[in-house]
């Protein structure tokens, strides 16, 4: 897999009923009752996700979790790519 | 009500304004049950006959979830189009107080129009801050239990079984949750029953003159239930999910965190405009940190709910 570019932007997909249990957010697809739950970093990711862009994410993770810069982009990265694949967000197009 | 003079409902949260005499007579009939909320000082939605325009060729769709059909919205941000043709209903949330603008619908059953005239309500209140609730909710000392689970899960029997055992019945099916107070107001007409149900328990209360609704069950009105159906509002501070009926005894268990957020969710309903989501999105994080949760499996002793 290819590390994004920085600029790009990733959207919840709409629909998506976001619930936040402080250690996870839960995301619940109403359309098909699936259930997608995030840990911390992709809890913040998620909180993020229509404000910043991908290189915007990674900044905030690797401050939040004291995380090398490359490490949290590859874990945007893998996690973008899970959320784009299960439907539960969407890429902005220019 | 009289066609052109403006009317409140829900209790002043809804006012209608030159709308027809049938749109008036429809909302009467399914919308009109403003004694069970709190007065309200000003109305947040505006009902109005004015023309409902057209989408924008830009508009992004969406679909909405009634009872028992869904429907396609077309619009964005705080502007969308629904009903007949997809535009016979025209639903803003963007100012104060929200609008709906419902035309009279253009085939004389209505179509689709009515549906987009209660999803459309239905999102502006939420957008309001109240949750509707799918939920069987009785209540004992002032204190609420909201019964959910699915269509056939035992709700209505529960409600039922409740009321002999000394609780008294807010709600059969349908209700209100305001999650700033943490009450729950009563939103529908009656227990619905199968007719060996009624013929019991009409016969015990006395009932006369039952309204049979679409699925073929009879109605019977909360005042024939004496004070087991005397309580409109309460405090919601328990919510039950029935499971599967088993054999054996009654079994209570603790309900995991994910299972609350689905069970809440689905008994609330999935909003479609980004303001209701945020709103209700708000509401059931209130109602997960404030109420107890609970899996009950009935068994084949029906201890549940357990009598006083």
């Amino acid at each position: 897999m290819t590390l994004p570019s920085q600029n790009r932007r990733v959207q919840p997909a709409a629909g998506i009923l976001a619930t936040d249990l402080g250690d996870e957010m839960v995301l619940l697809d109403p359309d098909t009752g699936m259930m997608f739950g995030l840990n911390g970093t992709g809890r913040l990711m998620w909180t993020h996700l229509e404000r910043c862009t991908v290189g915007e994410l990674a900044t905030r993770l690797a401050e939040s979790f004291d995380v090398e810069p490359t490490r949290a982009a590859a874990d945007v990265d893998a996690l973008l790519g899970e959320l784009l694949a299960r439907g539960l967000a969407r890429e902005l197009t220019e | 009500m009289t066609p052109g003079r403006p009317t409140t409902l829900a209790a002043g949260r809804i006012a209608v304004r030159r709308a027809s005499r049938e749109t008036r007579a429809w909302l009467r009939w399914h919308w009109d049950h403003g004694q069970n909320l709190p007065p309200a000082a000003t109305p947040s939605v505006v009902v109005t006959d004015e023309g409902a325009g057209e989408p924008p060729p830009s508009a992004e769709v969406r679909i909405a979830r009634g009872d028992r059909d869904a429907m396609e919205w077309a619009g964005a941000g705080d502007e969308w189009w629904g009903g007949e043709l997809g535009r016979s209903v025209r639903l803003v949330l963007g100012g104060a107080p929200f609008e709906v603008h419902a035309c009279s619908p253009v085939r004389p059953e209505g179509g689709t129009h009515w549906l987009a005239v209660h999803l459309a309500l239905t999102e502006a209140m939420r957008a309001g801050g109240y949750l509707p609730m799918h939920a069987a909710v009785i209540e004992r000392a002032g204190v609420a239990t909201a019964i959910v689970g699915p269509s056939g899960a035992g709700k209505s029997t529960a409600a039922m079984a409740a009321a002999r055992r000394g609780w008294r019945v807010v709600a059969e099916d349908l209700a209100w949750v305001d999650p700033g107070a943490m009450t729950v107001h009563r939103w529908d007409r009656g227990i619905r029953l199968h007719d060996d149900s009624y013929r019991r328990l009409g016969a015990e209360r006395g009932a006369r003159a039952p309204h049979r609704d679409e699925g073929g069950k009879r109605r019977l009105p909360y005042a024939g239930l004496g004070d087991a159906g005397s309580c409109s509002s309460a405090t919601l501070a328990h919510l039950v999910v029935l499971g599967p009926r088993e054999d054996g005894a009654t079994r209570r268990e603790p309900l995991a965190p994910r299972d609350r957020v689905r069970a809440l969710w689905e008994a609330t309903g999935a909003p479609f405009t980004d303001r209701g989501r945020a709103m209700a999105a708000a509401g059931v994080q209130r109602l997960l940190e404030e109420l107890s949760f609970e899996l009950v499996r009935v068994g084949s002793d029906s201890a549940f709910p357990a009598g006083r």
